[in-house]
């Protein structure tokens, strides 16, 4: 966290965890699901390296029966490790009441959104005005 | 003229609060069993629910976060998730009885039975949300449902003692044939029916929907200050029009058809006309409004791109969340459940999950992050508190009295 718009330390909790992540242009991405921490080696405070946003960095913050049973709706939808959006840190613009980007959000994040989009609501009449 | 179409918002959320299928219900038969004992419970509720979605719509107007945004983040994902799914329920239940209450309406004015005319409004209900913008929408619904003040005509029609109405008012003791535990139900309904979470998730996303900004301030408090006091109002018309006809005629209120009995007296044929239409666009405008907030509870929960200011295509999960919703609705009220008894439950449901909905409103309410200088007074906050004892003491007590009182029988 070199960039000077952004605060040199946070409490992630209470400031960064489940925020709404919006990206250049004010359209939502997603929520702050989980966080990425670095650990430098001459043991000074952990740093956040990047925003995990999506289910698969949802499915292991809800421990528990309810996590399991996420985590294997999850993997019947899409199988393999899934994986989250990642996105860097050098890439969040303001934190504020939400998370602002200054790029579009990353492809991934989308992903189930677009197919729902092209296989489903496009198809229904009036669905694209 | 153009003030009166700025608060249609606020009008239509307070007008699925207090009057939707399960209030004029819930109203009519508290009056016609209690006559005017439970008539507090109305201003309690009113000024609760000011209270907080005063706050709800100060935090969205100022931030542009809707409510459900700040339960995920002040919650955290486990227990906003508890939240989403009980809200999610009452709501989908809720519509589930708003769709079979408008099918009532269409049944009273057409005499085909209901049923027939439940997959149709469901149809009806889900192109309105997939086709209509959203302020024709809510100035159509808003303003047509004010067609209710057709009760508060009535009452004056009557020409009650006002006396004695006051007299009875101030009196807050169930009738001598009747129980405190069941008249504590009552209560209860009566005050989670005013404060169901979905109107604020409404509200405030409906504020998101027509853009509002810090400098609208003023005109979504209106909203707040004119709406809810205003359904407040068209719910003790129909609860006193039913103690004055009803309740000396001895009709226990089961069916809406009953509830339209006191215009019927009072102004006859036209009179009866109109409430019908005011039933019809209440039930449909508190459909529309249960509908959408389920889509914007669920997204915003997850962060998706929501609401109806963008075209469907572009907020995909959310349509169909809201088709799915509707569907289900639909589905529930098929299997011939008695429209009135699912919303009574969903209202009793609804008051044991309040707290965790207004709990995370109080506390970003009083973050200057958020809101600077606008953070709550110290007086708001006094009443506030209050009022969350209030919620806590009701959603404790709310499924033992269910119990025990075999949902007020």
């Amino acid at each position: 966290m070199s960039d000077e718009r952004l605060p040199g330390s946070v409490r992630v909790g209470l400031r960064l965890l489940d925020r709404q992540i919006l990206d250049r242009d004010g359209t939502d991405v997603g929520k702050v699901d989980d966080l990425e921490l670095d650990c430098p080696d001459d043991g000074g405070p952990p740093v956040v390296d990047a925003l995990l946003c999506g289910a698969a960095a949802l499915g292991p913050r809800l421990a528990g029966g309810l996590g399991r049973w996420w985590r294997r709706i999850l993997q019947r939808v899409e199988p393999g490790e899934p994986e989250p959006a990642r996105i860097l840190m050098s890439d969040v613009a303001e934190l504020g009441t939400a998370v602002r980007l200054d790029k579009p959000g990353p492809e991934v994040a989308g992903a189930v959104e677009k197919w729902l989009r092209d296989h489903i609501i496009a198809k229904i009449p009036g669905g694209r005005s | 003229m153009k003030k009166l179409f700025g608060i249609t918002l606020g009008i239509l959320t307070a007008i699925g609060g207090f009057v939707d299928i399960g209030d004029l219900v819930a109203a009519a038969l508290t009056g016609a069993r209690f006559g005017l004992s439970l008539a507090w419970v109305m201003v309690v509720g009113v000024v609760g629910i000011c209270l907080f979605a005063e706050m709800a719509v100060r935090v969205t107007t100022i931030t542009g976060r809707p409510v459900f945004d700040l339960v995920r983040e002040r919650l955290g994902a486990r227990a906003g998730l508890a939240n989403l799914t009980a809200s999610y329920l009452v709501t989908l239940l809720t519509l589930a009885a708003e769709l079979g209450g408008v099918a009532l309406a269409l049944e009273l004015a057409t005499s085909v039975n209901h049923l027939l005319w439940v997959p149709i409004v469901g149809l009806l209900v889900w192109v309105v949300i997939w086709r209509v913008k959203f302020e024709r929408m809510e100035k159509a619904y808003g303003l047509l449902g004010l067609a209710l003040i057709v009760f508060a005509v009535a009452v004056w029609q009557l020409g009650p003692d006002w006396g004695a109405l006051l007299a009875q008012a101030a009196n807050p003791v169930p009738p001598p044939d009747e129980s405190w535990p069941v008249w504590f139900y009552y209560a209860i309904a009566l005050f989670g029916s005013a404060m169901t979470p979905y109107e604020v998730f409404f509200l405030t996303s409906g504020g998101v929907e027509e853009g509002w900004r810090p400098s609208d301030l003023r005109i979504s408090r209106l909203n707040v200050f004119i709406g809810f006091p205003l359904g407040g109002l068209l719910a003790l018309s129909i609860m006193v029009a039913a103690a004055l006809v009803l309740g000396p005629a001895g009709v226990q209120v089961d069916h809406l058809g009953q509830v339209v009995l006191p215009v019927a007296v009072a102004l006859g044929k036209l009179g009866v006309a109109v409430a019908l239409i005011g039933f019809f666009a209440a039930t449909f405008g508190a459909a529309l409004e249960t509908a959408l907030s389920g889509g914007y509870a669920i997204g915003q929960y997850f962060g998706w791109r929501w609401g109806k200011r963008v075209a469907p295509v572009h907020a995909a999960r959310f349509h169909l969340v809201i088709l799915a919703t509707v569907l289900a609705g639909t589905a529930i009220i098929l299997t011939t459940l008695d429209p009135v008894k699912v919303t009574e439950y969903s209202i009793v449901l609804s008051a044991a999950a309040l707290p965790l909905t207004y709990l995370p409103i109080l506390v970003v309410a009083n973050d200057a992050e958020y809101l600077g200088r606008r953070v709550n007074s110290p007086l708001t906050n006094v009443l506030a508190s209050v009022y969350l004892v209030l919620l806590l003491v009701v959603s404790a007590v709310t499924i033992p009295l269910m119990i025990v009182t075999r949902a007020g029988q």
